[in-house]
């Protein structure tokens, strides 16, 4: 499906937000529908599985519908739904980070007696895309949500700065701090230079 | 910067395709004679390609949702829960006062909820007994206080066992005065195999049956600690850190302890 066109602009925002306020239930589907994408893109980057990032999609617009009263008048319709994410991402994230540390490793309790059959290569490969995921999932919040929205959501630098409520320039100096740490976590392994 | 003074945000930049036509061309200018920056722009390509690969990976799950029903299905949730059914309009005017005055509708609720718990604490209350005069206690009660108690057993019995086993495996332990030479290291794992024989039939009870296979292996660990005498050796440190190491014990000791700290006894 292609994801809906969000509100173009601020007054479309606010009628489909009084509609919803309203109880209107046909809005409440059009917003989701609008954004259920980009909070999915978010959320599995920052967990690496569709189920978790599926949850954060259905939380996160649970919790907007409750916090819609909240929503200020003018405000970015996108930056608060997607501040609403990412927020939950970082509950959730910390909530769970010992067990994801355990998931990391490529393994659960049930699964840790049954050896593995993959071939040399297979197994490397795969190791090499969990390596590039848990390091992304390793960056400090604020780096790893700015190179997710950067790299998945491909925002822009200015879009960031807005949803995030920092400045350009921050943005630009987290994302590359986010790189930076991520080609020292990489480089032994990509036989890069450090 | 990288050794020729060159800002690595520019790199980072012209990668992204960020910088405009002149000032890409001025870079690109100054890769051509600086070795420096041009490793460092292919190391940092590398890290953004394989960024590129595990933006990859959510696209290819993004295809495997059905966006056009998620909508829908988050809907339901949202509004056909009991408490967001929208009164009709006419219950809404009826409510409206409490509606529109929280504070005012919030210390009603207070001044209701205060004289129900004054009456509940001052009423005279007569002791839960069962029709023969015995205290009585429902048997779901007593379920989920033994499957507490299992829990916290078993929990402690992981931790006790990690410490003990921990400690075996510092070089200190070793060393003269040590855990092992001065025997107190044998007399923390008897009191753990006493402890294990004590949860042994609470695990088979409440059918907890890996948290059981996980135990038992750490009681044949336990068992050969005990039995390693004050003048242990280096090789046998070795070998228990192999058995641990091989058995991935720890690995399961660490996802047991969690699920049992969530409560997931029931499933496990």
């Amino acid at each position: 499906m292609e994801e809906r066109e969000p509100a173009r602009n601020a007054e479309e925002a606010d009628l489909l937000v009084r509609r919803i306020q309203d109880g209107d239930r046909e809005a409440f589907k059009e917003l989701v529908g609008a954004y259920q994408q980009r909070v999915f893109q978010i959320a599995f980057a920052f967990f690496g599985n569709r189920e978790d990032a599926m949850d954060i999609v259905q939380e996160t617009f649970m919790r907007m519908h409750q916090k819609i009263g909240s929503y200020r008048k003018g405000y970015s319709l996108q930056g608060w739904i997607l501040q609403i994410a990412k927020n939950l991402c970082v509950d959730y994230f910390r909530k769970h980070y010992r067990r994801r540390r355990e998931h990391e490793a490529g393994v659960s309790l049930d699964d840790i007696q049954v050896p593995a059959e993959e071939s040399v290569s297979a197994r490397r490969a795969g190791e090499l895309k969990d390596l590039l995921s848990r390091s992304i999932r390793l960056l400090a919040d604020r780096q790893r949500t700015i190179f997710i929205m950067r790299h998945y959501n491909q925002f822009q630098v200015e879009e960031i700065a807005r949803m995030l409520n920092i400045s350009p320039g921050t943005v630009k100096s987290l994302h590359f701090k986010a790189v930076q740490n991520l080609k020292g976590r990489l480089s032994p392994y990509l036989g890069v230079s450090r | 910067m990288t050794s020729c003074g060159r800002g690595k945000e520019e790199l980072v930049a012209y990668l992204l395709g960020e910088l405009d036509h002149e000032e890409a061309r001025s870079l690109e200018r100054h890769l051509e004679g600086c070795p420096a920056c041009r490793r460092e722009t292919a190391d940092l390509k590398c890290v953004l390609n394989g960024a590129a690969a595990v933006g990859n990976d959510v696209r290819r799950a993004m295809e495997t949702v059905d966006w056009e029903a998620l909508p829908e299905r988050i809907a339901r949730k949202v509004f056909d829960r009991p408490e967001n059914r929208t009164a009709p309009r006419g219950a809404r005017r009826l409510f409206a006062p409490f509606v529109l005055r929280p504070a005012a509708a919030g210390l009603a609720a207070g001044i209701v909820l205060g004289a129900l718990a004054a009456f509940l604490v001052f009423r005279p209350h007569p002791p839960h007994t069962a029709p023969g005069g015995d205290y009585y206690a429902s048997s779901e009660f007593l379920d989920r206080i033994e499957l507490e108690l299992a829990r916290r057993e078993t929990l402690s019995y992981l931790d006790r066992s990690q410490n003990l086993i921990q400690d075996f495996l510092q070089p200190a332990a070793l060393e003269s005065g040590g855990l092992w030479r001065e025997g107190s290291g044998q007399q923390r794992a008897a009191s753990l195999l006493q402890k294990k024989k004590y949860i042994n039939p609470q695990l088979e009870r409440r059918q907890m049956a890996k948290a059981k296979d996980i135990c038992n292996q750490i009681e044949l660990l336990i068992l050969e600690l005990a039995q390693i005498g004050p003048d242990l050796s280096d090789e046998d440190r070795a070998h228990i850190q192999e058995r641990v190491d091989d058995s991935r014990l720890w690995l399961k000791i660490n996802l047991l302890k969690e699920e049992l700290q969530d409560n997931e006894v029931a499933n496990l």
